[in-house]
């Protein structure tokens, strides 16, 4: 049968056509809703009921009464379930806990537990006393469990460009460590100056192969077997990102209030920061070392220095962000460095573009360039350029070896925390690899 | 497809009315007596999310306005226009606008007062009947010496006068422009004067309240900055007196109320409001800062409108000076994120450079970047969103009829203790009232208040009127009573145009009126004047249309 278009047309229109509810009295009167805003009722339909529970959570306030399910009254305690996706040991959930003033002494705890599967868990806890006396010295103890066959583990990312083999990782790691701060106090957060932290600790390793071909034990020192190690380390840091010297009066004070921007007055005199995750100058260095022995031929060095320079470029918040990290273990003597202590490139965080561990040697030098401009008040975005390689000697390092790795992300954050950055990196292995994280090192 | 299309484009199209020797409509009869609706219930979040996400998606789901927006960007379809306009395109007064100054000039000192005062009877002491403490600041719900009920609201530490000035002087523009606003006043009392009432509480840590105390008045009152001589000062607002049903949505309409006939985005006088509010830099022009009261009146019971919390205009955000992009762009506003996002950094916004402060009670108040066209509260407002160019051109003859004096006369309620700042304020009110005027007379061929003056067709051209041009010339065409034109074009000197005597009695004839300025090549859109010529040979205005 063949429709003639201009009567259906016609047909339609009068179907169609917006009828005026006009009272007999002429007064004034919008159209009544015709059926081509069906649709816009229909999503008001579909939309009313998540309307109608953000207003009966804002009337009951909601949100704080689930806080007070989680956490105590004065906040400083909360015990919550967690959900994890992706990670070491792939996604799953728990439970994390957080207490900020232990003892009413301003000691800090916190913790998390996520189980994925009967293999996959993991565990950490930090026990710190910020302050020791209220002087700027620091003390903590922590530690960790993961246990985990995850393909997407660190320990799995050189696997996982091969697809050879699958590794199970059983490690515990405990740690003390004593510091002392020059910037000790309520500015710290912002102006971390000079710190000097030593530290000791006790670890196993426990690394069995569950997939693919009988690997060399040489290769992968500590595969079938459990190793325990100790050790004892320092690190010293300067760091000066993002501060700027305190005035007495402000020059124009929303200079210092945009969203993002801290402003903090003390001591008769006003401290404005930038969110460190974001410093719009200053930088950071970060030298460390460790010293290991164990079971077995454990016995190593673990070596790792890192700087950070930011630059404002032609206008505020467009930073030119500079990054150069080397990692590096030397066994000692006749000793050897467990599979699992190798320095690892990929991920996140180092060598954008690369699955988590993607590139393990006794090195891995790292270097970056990021480029950061805001897109909103406390968001922006970044292109990065990743450079990156493995060796075993120094000597092996040239230009040629680096593996390249670039691309572009969102940051997505409150003016004092990260929420949530999210990029998509091209590298030799992948064209475009996403990835978010809920961390920043850099 | 194109006759799909064409049928979008078609739909919602107003029919144009007759031509009518019926009487001018000045008054919209939505007071008729109805039932108490249901109390809409105040809330912030929703009121921002749902305008900023879902509202803006149920937008484009609608498809009649998806084809008209088409229809728009293709030149091929008018906006829609406002319903509750009447035939000379004006707002016609109702339970949410009354024709004010624009139409029946106000005197200075009525303009000062506004709505009213709203002083606390001071032969007593206030008794706080309970405390206001979300927000940075503090605030009073107090009862004076007669037992009338007020809200105090002081200004945040470090702030003096702030918001406290910005929220009376925007009280009194608002209410010279025809909205229904409470009474809103400066007041200064010593801290002796409050007597805590027996059910005043103050919220305890992790939920819940207990009674108030001595102590607990002392602390509060000790954030508030005193002034030199050590009195406080803060806007008291009266509290309305008749039964409050809740807040009024800037779109759809309450289905409870039967004299609510119009869609809010489609009421001409909140759509011109945006030209209003700009202004005012009226940022948090919002759902959750109206009030509906259900009100008595010659036995009577009705829903009236108002607008309430004006503490967010000029450069006061309240409790802090307002942030520079405020009426530059919304809080959360994709188009600008995206826009940052592809010009890598390298799109500088006129605004990320704060202007100097030079009076901190003003706060951050700048003409510098304003832009008319562009102005925007903090989060999207469907009639704001609405508004077009006849409304713009409605909101901006409102907001250039007020002269430099009355200005003056308006913020001096504001009680600034700096004469420079209330000095200030007054400069940069008429200076951003010329940059409207501008903006929106350059949108819409400004001609207006037309009558018929001895044989004549006499008007006003408001940017003569208002200084903005110093003169220009008419161009008039003789129209029948459907708009074809019958006539060579003549051109005026002054804005006087005498009525052809030969035109036939008992008919509708018009004039199509164009301007050109001195010195500007090119005439401006049309104003079209239509009128009844009666047997008598009187002459009736029936109708004026704009070109926009």
């Amino acid at each position: 049968m063949v429709v003639a278009w201009p009567r259906l047309s016609l047909l339609l229109l009068l179907w169609a056509l917006p009828v005026a509810a006009q009272p007999a009295d002429s007064v004034f009167a919008s159209p009544r809703n015709s059926p081509l805003s069906w649709p816009r009722l229909l999503w008001t339909g579909l939309v009313h009921p998540l309307g109608m529970f953000t207003i009966y959570a804002e009337r009951t306030e909601l949100p704080r009464r689930a806080l007070d399910w989680f956490t105590n009254a004065e906040r400083t305690f909360g015990v919550f379930p967690y959900a994890q996706l992706g990670g070491e040991t792939g996604s799953g959930g728990g439970v994390r806990s957080f207490h900020s003033n232990l003892f009413g002494q301003g000691i800090q705890f916190e913790g998390f537990y996520v189980f994925s599967r009967s293999n996959r868990h993991q565990l950490q806890a930090r026990y710190r006393d910020p302050a020791i006396g209220g002087g700027p010295w620091q003390w903590e103890l922590g530690g960790g469990f993961l246990r985990t066959d995850s393909e997407d583990a660190t320990i799995n990312g050189v696997a996982e460009e091969s697809e050879l083999f699958r590794l199970r990782l059983e490690q515990l790691d405990l740690r003390a460590a004593l510091g002392w701060r020059h910037n000790a106090g309520s500015l710290e957060e912002y102006t971390r100056g000079f710190s000097l932290e030593a530290s000791a600790g006790y670890g196993r390793r426990g690394l069995d192969q569950v997939e693919g071909l009988p690997l060399a034990g040489d290769a992968f020192y500590g595969l079938s077997r459990t190793l325990s190690l100790g050790w004892i380390g320092g690190r010293l840091a300067y760091d000066s990102r993002d501060y700027a010297s305190p005035q007495t009066t402000l020059s124009h004070p929303l200079n210092y209030q945009f969203p993002g921007r801290i402003l903090h007055r003390e001591g008769e005199m006003y401290h404005s920061f930038r969110n460190l995750s974001y410093p719009e100058g200053g930088g950071l260095l970060l030298l460390g070392g460790e010293l290991a022995w164990g079971e077995g031929d454990s016995r190593f060095v673990r070596l790792e220095a890192e700087a950070q320079r930011f630059f404002t470029l032609f206008w505020r918040e467009r930073i030119l962000a500079l990054r150069a990290r080397l990692d590096r273990v030397h066994a000692l003597g006749s000793g050897k460095v467990p599979y699992a202590d190798l320095p690892a490139l990929g991920g996140s965080q180092r060598l954008r573009g690369y699955h988590r561990g993607s590139l393990r040697g006794e090195g891995a030098l790292l270097l970056s360039a990021e480029y950061r401009y805001p897109i909103w008040d406390t968001w922006n975005a970044f292109l990065f350029w990743d450079e990156g390689q493995v060796f075993a000697e120094y000597g092996q390092v040239e230009p040629d070896r680096f593996r390249t790795a670039y691309g572009a992300g969102v940051v997505l954050r409150t003016s004092r925390a990260l929420l949530l950055s999210l990029r998509v990196g091209h590298s030799a292995e992948e064209k475009a690899l996403t990835g978010f994280s809920l961390e920043q090192e850099f | 497809m194109a006759a799909l299309l064409l049928l979008l484009l078609l739909v919602n199209t107003a029919l144009a009315a007759p031509l009518s020797t019926s009487p001018i409509r000045w008054h919209d009869p939505d007071n008729r007596d109805i039932l108490l609706p249901a109390e809409i219930v105040e809330n912030q979040v929703w009121d921002i999310a749902d305008h900023t996400f879902f509202y803006q998606v149920g937008k484009v789901l609608d498809l009649g306005w998806s084809a008209r927006r088409l229809g728009n960007l293709l030149h091929l379809a008018p906006p829609r226009q406002a319903d509750n306009v009447n035939e000379l395109d004006e707002a016609v007064s109702s339970s949410w606008y009354t024709n004010r100054h624009f139409l029946h000039p106000m005197s200075l000192e009525e303009l000062a007062a506004g709505p009213g005062e709203a002083a606390p009877d001071t032969s007593g002491p206030w008794e706080i009947v309970a405390g206001k403490f979300e927000g940075g600041t503090a605030g009073f719900t107090v009862k004076d010496a007669q037992g009338v009920r007020f809200l105090l609201k002081f200004d945040s530490p470090g702030n003096r006068e702030l918001g406290s000035a910005a929220e009376v002087i925007a009280t009194k523009i608002l209410h010279a422009a025809g909205y229904n606003v409470p009474r809103n006043s400066v007041v200064h009392f010593g801290p002796e004067r409050f007597r805590i009432g027996a059910k005043a509480t103050v919220p305890v840590p992790g939920g819940g309240k207990r009674p108030m105390t001595p102590e607990d008045l002392r602390e509060i009152l000790g954030k508030i900055d005193p002034g030199p001589d050590g009195r406080l000062r803060c806007v008291a607002s009266r509290f309305l007196e008749e039964r409050p049903a809740g807040i009024f949505d800037y779109h759809g309409r309450r289905g409870d109320d039967p004299n609510d006939r119009v869609d809010h985005e489609h009421r001409r006088e909140l759509r011109g409001l945006r030209v209003i509010g700009s202004w005012m830099n009226d940022a948090d022009r919002r759902a959750a800062n109206t009030l509906d009261m259900y009100v008595e009146e010659g036995g009577r019971h009705y829903l009236k409108h108002y607008l309430i919390d004006m503490g967010s205009t000029f450069g006061s955000n309240n409790l802090m000076p307002h942030l520079p992009k405020y009426g530059n762009e919304y809080v959360w506003d994709p188009r600008s994120i995206l826009r940052s996002l592809v010009s890598l950094g390298f799109y500088r916004k006129p605004w990320e450079e704060p202007l100097p402060m030079p009076y901190p009670s003003l706060g951050y108040f700048e003409n510098q970047t304003f832009d008319p066209g562009r102005w925007v509260p903090t989060y999207p407002n469907p009639a704001f969103e609405r508004c077009t160019k006849r409304d713009g051109y409605w909101g901006a003859k409102i907001v250039m009829s007020f002269g430099d004096e009355e200005i003056r006369a308006m913020v001096d309620a504001g009680e600034y203790s700096d004469p420079g700042a209330s000095a200030e304020l007054a400069r940069l009110l008429a200076q951003r009232r010329d940059l409207i005027g501008r903006y929106w007379f350059g949108k819409v061929n400004p001609l207006d208040r037309f009558a018929f003056e001895d044989g004549a067709l006499v008007f006003v051209d408001l940017a003569v009127a208002g200084k903005l041009e110093a003169g220009g010339q008419y161009q008039c065409r003789l129209l029948d009573g459907q708009g074809r034109q019958v006539g060579e074009a003549q051109v005026l000197e002054t804005p006087r145009l005498p009525v052809d005597a030969g035109l036939g009695p008992g008919r509708y004839h018009g004039y199509e009126l164009r301007t050109r300025r001195s010195g500007k090549e090119g005439w401006s859109k049309y104003t079209r004047v239509y009128f009844h010529k009666g047997t008598d040979g009187q002459l009736q205005l029936v109708r004026v249309e704009r070109e926009e």
